[in-house]
């Protein structure tokens, strides 16, 4: 697996697989930048671009739950944050440059976060995981209600495209904007996160969320302040998943409180077991196949709960936290030393 | 002996309930000793050592470390001051290997859980010292395993290095032979004592097993019923009256 570290004697054979995975990765973004260039479809182009924007919240969630080993039910709050600080602050405040949108939005979640994190950290498990639940949907209610005229209610608010550095790209008709501006936009917010957070769960902070994880104890009597680290991860995980729904806001164009409720967090913990929390990119692919899935059983049958339902129930008894993606990387393995053997 | 007691522990008491468990101990620890606790099941040594490392919160009394009350001093500042604890049943990281095991003591004792965007395996400093202490406690062979299928004598092991990682003044080692195979026993004592010597620790460890006490303890501290029975060189403890009535005769 991945996190077996290098020894020295083949350090060259690691190199070479991580140009060769560098290569595979770099190769799958370029055929993601071409594609709405190629085919001119907006249909995928917009589906796609809704994956990515929930790969970047998947990521984010894993942070919390694959590598803290906290199961958080109320990352809703985080993305739905993300969501309502876009539309709000563009609103109230006339900014309509998306980078900064962006950037406030991440910060709101990631004050969200560490209030709901400061809330919840100390407890463990089922407690942590009805806590966070309950902490969510009380942003849900307070959205619902419109406290402070803030959301408008279950009505929901109409999100105005955003410009970019003075340029006023919102000008652009809406097919147009996403296909030819705000698809790179959000790709190139995957790939930027993707390469930080690759960096920062290999750090030394990232092997301390590890230790947290696999032996609270431990870690403890290592000398590492456990509550004050898992608060740490809670504000990441909140503000990369508020990224997220940032970007999200702008493609689906309206908001409504249901992206706070509690279904919501649940379609993000689904994404991170589909795709694996026990491996870096399983959220990226669940929260792709989960879309992808979500849309096939749409148009088949009207019972698409209950298909979801019984993939989830399968993958997680077969291949439990590797999930999609840990079972493709065994696969390979085994494919590779079977060669070997030859 | 030095002069000034490394850590010392003064008319220590805990309660559960209507329970004494630990009833008014003092005794005073050297970093240039290995001092063996012994006493029968139920005398209290396991609840002393969570008290001193601060898993359990005292009842009366208080612990100085270095001349500071840490008495109410929270579990992972005490370890950052140098008073490090391993346990009967080995406390390690499961879904990661021997060698990040390790790793992750060495860098939690520089205290650089935070550093962000440098890949452990590329921290040359950390790695060096990781190699040292996987063969200073002969662990090479298993570097890349991941720890939960590996015997249980050398998860205890493992359990020690992470301890040792953390280049403490005193350490508490709870039965640090529970579980290893007799003939190993002697070894793990040898590497274990050897070790802390190099490197100015002071040991104390609580055994069951007699011999082993008597060979690599320089004072041993007898407790029965939560007080303290005696507390001398090996020689005398062991010849002592009390001793042996309550504890070497009890069969423990």
């Amino acid at each position: 697996m991945s996190t077996r570290f290098p020894t020295f004697q083949n350090v060259e054979i690691r190199e070479s697989l991580l140009n060769w995975r560098l290569l595979a990765a770099v190769g799958l973004f370029v055929v993601l930048a071409l594609y709405p260039a190629v085919t001119g479809n907006a249909y995928h182009t917009r589906l796609l671009a809704w994956m990515m924007c929930f790969a970047i919240a998947a990521l984010g969630f894993n942070i919390v739950l694959g590598y803290t080993g906290l199961l958080s039910f109320g990352h809703a709050a985080f993305f739905g944050t993300g969501m309502y600080t876009v539309v709000i602050v563009m609103n109230a405040t006339g900014i309509t440059d998306l980078l900064v949108l962006v950037v406030l939005a991440m910060i709101a979640a990631g004050v969200v976060g560490a209030i709901i994190g400061a809330l919840s950290v100390k407890t463990h498990e089922i407690y942590f995981a009805l806590l966070t639940l309950a902490l969510a949907q009380l942003l849900y209610v307070l959205a619902v209600r419109d406290v402070g005229g803030l959301t408008r209610g279950t009505d929901g608010i109409g999100v105005s495209r955003p410009d970019f550095f003075g340029v006023p790209v919102s000008e652009l008709s809406a097919t147009v904007y996403l296909v030819g501006f705000y698809y790179y936009v959000i790709l190139t917010f995957l790939a930027a996160t993707i390469v930080a957070l690759w960096f920062v769960l290999r750090s030394p902070f990232g092997l301390t969320l590890k230790m947290i994880r696999e032996n609270e104890t431990r870690a403890e009597m290592t000398g590492v302040p456990v509550l004050r680290y898992r608060l740490y991860s809670m504000i990441l995980s909140a503000t990369v998943v508020g990224l997220g729904g940032a970007l999200y806001a702008i493609v689906v164009g309206h908001i409504t409180p249901e992206y706070l409720d509690w279904t919501m967090s649940g379609e993000i913990v689904f994404m991170a077991l589909l795709g694996g929390i026990g491996t870096f990119l399983g959220p990226v692919i669940g929260a792709g196949g989960f879309i992808l899935l979500q849309e096939l059983a749409l148009a088949y049958t009207e019972y698409w709960h209950f298909t979801m339902g019984l993939v989830l129930f399968v993958i997680v008894l077969t291949l439990r936290e590797k999930g999609v993606w840990g079972g493709v990387k065994t696969l390979a393995t085994r494919v590779a030393d079977r060669r070997d053997d030859q | 002996m030095s002069t000034q007691p490394v850590l010392e522990t003064q008319n220590v008491r805990k309660e559960f309930g209507s329970l004494v468990a630990v009833d008014g101990v003092s005794i005073e620890f050297h970093t240039d000793e290995v001092v063996g606790i012994i006493g029968p099941n139920g005398a209290g040594k396991t609840t002393f050592i969570n008290l001193i490392s601060g898993a359990l919160p005292l009842t009366d009394g208080s612990i100085v470390f270095n001349g500071e009350d840490i008495s109410t001093l929270r579990k992972y500042k005490r370890v950052r001051k140098g008073l490090v604890r391993s346990f009967q049943i080995p406390q390690i990281y499961d879904e990661m290997t021997v060698f990040e095991n390790v790793q992750s003591s060495v860098l939690s004792r520089k205290q650089e859980n935070n550093r962000l965007f440098t890949p452990v395996h590329r921290d040359t400093e950390s790695v060096e010292e990781t190699d040292r202490l996987l063969t200073m406690f002969n662990l090479g062979d298993h570097a890349d395993e991941h720890t939960e299928h590996l015997p249980h004598g050398v998860r205890k092991v493992l359990d020690v290095a992470m301890s040792f990682a953390l280049r403490p003044e005193i350490m508490l080692l709870d039965e640090p032979t529970s579980g290893v195979g007799s003939r190993e026993k002697n070894a793990v004592m040898q590497t274990i004592t050897e070790a802390a010597v190099e490197q100015d620790i002071g040991l104390v460890f609580i055994e069951h097993d007699m011999e082993l006490v008597r060979s690599y303890s320089d004072r041993i501290v007898a407790l029965h019923e939560g007080r303290v029975l005696a507390d001398d060189d090996p020689a005398n403890v062991m010849e002592s009256e009390e001793v042996n009535q309550f504890i070497l005769e009890g069969g423990v």
